[in-house]
Parts: structure tokens; sequence; C-alpha cells
């Protein structure tokens, strides 16, 4: 298995792309897919682990793009525009087969939780591959899912708060009484020496 | 060159550079890295817990995604979409030609329109131009008779010094003939256009006859003289109230008018007198 996460983050200009797939390049959608499905369905698969379907709802989502692209407007950016997008068709797809009750107790990352993940090994990931790290990963995933949806958006994927709670659909309010909620929580907890770290990661996401 | 002396946890969360080391730490941006955590030991602490935070992160969702896997998926997303544009462009051909028999069936539409709205305005016309009929004038300047046939298919015969004017075509509820001079009609049958000649002195109408009309400018006398059928006369002067003195005249009968006394007279014939009796001759 060939990991791409690493081409997802190359460029970060798209409204070249984006004008030339509203003119109806079929190249550009080519270029368009080829730059954001990765990181689309990685997110995607973290909402729903059903990896058809996923993959089915990403597809759908950008044929609907190609056939209505002169109505779309430039986005203001157009990577939280397709997470924001993309976002919506899954958890419609969701409410569909899930009652609504149900949807709020499904965690982020559902199918990853507690599970030690195959990245590469590296002089200085195992050094730092400690109790530390095992912790912070255990606290993470204990997280309820908007919250670990934050950190993933803002941390893993690089988009800054105000794109999450566009793509989330919240408030920056929203946002902050989330993450004091959960860490209020967590502290009781929580080891010492993880804490410094989670405050940090706080302050960052309601700066 | 940024002071990375002075970034505490969330500053080297936030940097590019260091993201992009711990995502892939032994990237590009790995040996700057290894080396100023050599260079700066103070700052390492700070350093590693971000990149710890960072590569936690990484570890927990990184994509489990094939380079196979989204390569076949843009695979179809391109046949999809190249589909989508042929099924648009069906459609927009399909609309375009539906337009074009709209246009069409508009414009047939509307040409008939015009074609009624003109046939109505202009049948008045036509109908008005009908009434107007063409005239014509037959002139027989020498002496033999000249036969011919009228429109309706009557025929006159038409003596020397005569002439008659008759419309081209009987368009009108008559059919009306003007004579100065001598003609005999073989007139057509039809009863609901009955035939009318107009002499200086007589009306003479008739359904369809033969008979003679003499009305020579010269002579005191004027005759209108029947062969065969049923015709009435009526003197020129006393149209104001015709019926009075209509006169109906039937085969071998004649009717006299004496210009003189303005006195119309019926008698019998036996022959019948053939030309004018030009001032001429009697000299």
């Amino acid at each position: 298995m060939e990991n791409v996460t690493d081409y997802q983050h190359s460029v970060r200009s798209y409204e070249h792309l984006w004008v030339r797939f509203q003119q109806g390049d079929a190249t550009a959608l080519g270029e368009l897919s080829k730059r954001f499905y990765p990181a689309l369905l990685n997110y995607g698969l973290k909402i729903n682990s059903d990896r058809e379907l996923a993959k089915d709802i990403l597809q759908e989502l950008f044929l609907e793009l190609w056939t209505r692209r002169t109505s779309i407007t430039l986005p203001d950016n157009v990577k939280a525009y397709l997470f924001g997008a993309y976002r919506n068709k899954l958890y419609k797809a969701r409410l569909q087969t899930h009652p609504v009750s149900e949807l709020n107790e499904l965690p982020f990352d559902g199918d990853l939780v507690g599970e030690e993940s195959s990245i590469e090994s590296s002089l200085i990931q195992e050094e730092t591959r400690n109790y530390y790290h095992t912790r912070l990963s255990q606290l993470l995933s204990a997280l309820p899912k908007r919250q670990q949806e934050i950190i993933f958006l803002h941390f893993y994927e690089g988009l800054d708060s105000e794109q999450v709670t566009k793509i989330m659909g919240i408030s920056r309010q929203g946002m902050y009484n989330l993450l004091s909620r959960t860490l209020k929580e967590l502290r009781k907890v929580w080891v010492v020496d993880c804490t410094p770290i989670l405050i940090v990661v706080f302050n960052l996401l309601i700066s | 060159m940024k002071n990375y002396r002075n970034y505490e946890v969330n500053d080297f969360l936030n940097d590019d550079s260091f993201r992009e080391w711990s995502r892939s730490p032994t990237g590009f941006s790995a040996s700057f890295w290894e080396e100023w955590l050599v260079l700066n030991p103070d700052r390492a602490e700070i350093a590693k817990q971000a990149f710890t935070f960072l590569s936690v992160i990484q570890d927990k969702y990184t994509s489990d995604i094939t380079i196979q896997e989204l390569d076949e998926m843009v695979d179809r997303l391109m046949a999809a979409a190249v589909k989508e544009e042929e099924r648009s462009r069906r459609i927009l051909r399909w609309v375009n030609q539906q337009m074009a028999w709209l246009a069409v069936a508009l414009i047939s539409l509307l040409a008939g329109l015009g074609w009624w709205v003109i046939q109505l305005t202009t049948r008045s016309v036509t109908d008005r131009i009908g009434n107007y009929q063409r005239w014509e004038r037959k002139a027989n300047e020498g002496n033999k008779p000249i036969t011919f046939q009228l429109s309706d298919g009557s025929t006159v015969t038409l003596e020397g010094d005569s002439r008659l004017w008759y419309p081209r075509n009987f368009q009108h509820a008559r059919r009306e003939v003007y004579l100065k001079g001598k003609a005999s009609f073989d007139v057509a049958r039809n009863e609901q256009k009955p035939f009318i000649v107009y002499t200086s002195e007589f009306i003479t109408q008739v359904a369809g006859t033969r008979f003679l009309v003499h009305s020579c400018a010269q002579e005191g006398t004027a005759t209108v003289t029947v062969k065969s059928g049923r015709v009435m006369v009526q003197p020129r002067h006393q149209q104001v109230n015709p019926t009075k003195v209509a006169m109906e005249l039937t085969d071998n009968q004649q009717a006299v008018y004496f210009r003189d006394e303005a006195r119309m007279e019926k008698v019998l014939v036996h022959g019948l007198q053939q030309t004018c009796s030009h001032p001429k001759n009697h000299i």
C-alpha cells in the first residue's frame, strides 16, 4: 500500500484551476479531483467508514459540481468549500440510513479508535513514540467526534479556524463552547504531562 | 529567516515548514529541523512537544487510501463527466430542435394568420374592384354584320354602323350591355342574371331568348324584335316608373318606339330589318 498523504498539501492556490473548471475544461476537473480526492476521501472515511459509500458520494459531489459548474461562483477557499460540500453530502446520506438519535452517538474516525496507525518508522518517530505519544493519542480518541473533527481539519488539513467553522456549520462561539466543555470534562482524567499541550491546542483554536 | 528560538508550541504548530517536517520526518525539511534541534537544545523540548502533537495527529488521521484506488476513482469520474457532457449536449440539441420546430410552427402560424388577415381585408377590396367591371367596346364601322360571343356565352350579331359596350366579364347581378345601332342577341339562359340591353330609347330585359334591337340615331323609330322567347321592353324615359309601361314581347313581336311622339307600340313582324338605313342612303 502506497501512502498518498503528501501530495495533497502541495498546491495552495486553486483559483486558476477552478476558473478553467468552470469554463468546462475537463482536464481541470481531472486535476481538481486528483488534488482533492486524497484529502476529501480521507476526511469522508472519518465521517462515514463505509468506504464504497464515501467514494460514491465523493464522485457524486464532483459530478454535480461539473454539471452545475456555470452556476457556482468561485469560493473564497476551494479546499474549504469542497470539504464543506462533501461533509454536507455525507451527513445527508447518513440521515437517510440512520435515525437522528444515532447520529450524535457516532464518533469521528470511529473505526480507528485506539488503533495504532501504520505510519512508516523513522528514527525521530521511534524516539517520540513514547508514553506521552500514546497517551495523547488515547486522549484525542476519547474526545467527542466534533472536537476530533475540529482538530482533524485544523491540525491535519491545515485549515484555519474560520474555515473550520464554515465547513462544520458552527459559529465561532459554538466552537469555543464545544471545546471548553470538553476540556473541562477531560481535565478530570488527563494526566498532568498532557495538559499543557491540550491547553495550547485549545487556545490556538479559539484565537 | 524566522527566529524559531522565540517560538512557542502553538507557533510551531502553525509553521508550514515545521508541519511539513512532522508530516514527513524524512522529507525535505528534515535536515533543517534536525540541525536546528541540535543547535538549540534549550528550545528542543518545546519543538518536540509540538512535533509529538502533530505526529500523533498525523498518525491518527493518516490516510490509508492507495494511489491505485484514487486513480480508479478519477478515471471513473472523468468517464462519467464525459458521459454527462454528452448527455447535456444531447439534451441541448434536443431542446434546440424543439425550439426550431416551435419557431417553424410559430412562423407558419403567424404567416397563416397574416395571410388570413390580408385575405379578410383585401377580399372586400377585391369585391369592390370586382364590382367595377372592365368594359369593352365593339364597333362595327362597315356594312357587314359581325357576330361575336360575350363572356356568359350569349351571341351578339352587330350590324353595320353599330356599337356595343359590354363588360369583359359579367360580375354584377344583371348582365347589362349598351347598344347604339342595331344588333341581334341570342342570350344564354340564366334566370339569376337577367340580360339587359340599354339603348337610348329602350331597356330590354330577357332571361334567354333571341331578339333584335334596332336603335339607329338617324331614324325616327327604334325597334326591338323578338324571334323567340320572352322579352320585357320599357322605354328609357319612363324609367322612373318602369313597371307600368313595360311591354312584354314574345315570338315575332316587335316593339316600335316613335321618337317624335315618345310612344311605344307593339306590332307583329314576319321579316327582320337588317341594317340601319344610313342618312347617306337617303340622299
